[in-house]
């Protein structure tokens, strides 16, 4: 599944080691995510999307398309 | 459970498979040196212990060794776990299946691998009529 979690990290200038930190999972967790080679249980989804202040549906995208995070005004 | 909880279950459960090896190693060398059988006694409770200090070395580099050890095992690695239990489960069943086949095209009687035919199948199916009605 594609997702924005990457960009969202970086622009908080966050490790993967932090961002697994801060979630409780492990930093190959969040590296697996970026790659879109796991996807996480919905409680998973919802802590990651409320870390960063999005709703679920703006971090991650099922329909297959690509999708850029657009800066909060 | 909370972040903080979470981490000193985590802190404490890691350790359970390297005290395992340690105690195993222990169990090994007494029953073979019981037997008179020193050379073996040395050699299992080296494995042993060898293998509980690798994984306590490489979990902190190595995934794989971190599942083993039981480190810090978020979902991604009980999805892991799971199903690299469920392959290597097919395996044994799978080789259990062709020496029941063996043992009978030997005209032996009941053995050990129909015992394990048995018990596999009935868990199985007793595990699924649980979890239909629980999950």
């Amino acid at each position: 599944m594609l997702n924005d979690v990457r960009e969202l990290r970086a622009g908080r200038e966050l490790s993967q080691q932090a961002l697994g930190g801060a979630l409780g999972v492990s930093r190959q967790t969040i590296n697996a995510i970026e790659q879109g080679r796991y996807d996480p249980s919905l409680p998973l989804a919802i802590r990651m999307a409320r870390f960063f202040g999005r709703t679920v549906e703006e971090v991650f995208h099922v329909d297959g398309a690509e999708a850029r995070c657009e800066q909060r005004a | 459970m909370s972040m903080a909880r979470r981490r000193d279950v985590n802190s404490a459960r890691k350790w359970v498979v390297p005290a395992t090896c340690v105690l195993a190693a222990g169990g090994f060398v007494a029953l073979f040196l019981v037997k008179g059988q020193v050379s073996s006694a040395i050699a299992t409770g080296g494995i042993m212990l060898g293998y509980g200090i690798v994984l306590v070395i490489l979990s902190r580099r190595n995934e794989v060794a971190s599942i083993l050890r039981n480190d810090a095992v978020d979902e991604r690695h009980a999805s892991i776990n799971l199903r690299a239990s469920a392959f290597a489960l097919r395996v044994i069943v799978l080789l259990a299946v062709v020496m029941f086949c063996v043992q009978l095209a030997a005209g032996r009687g009941f053995g050990p691998w129909e015992a394990v035919c048995v018990a596999g199948g009935t868990s199985y199916i007793a595990a699924l009529m649980v979890l239909s009605r629980r999950a």
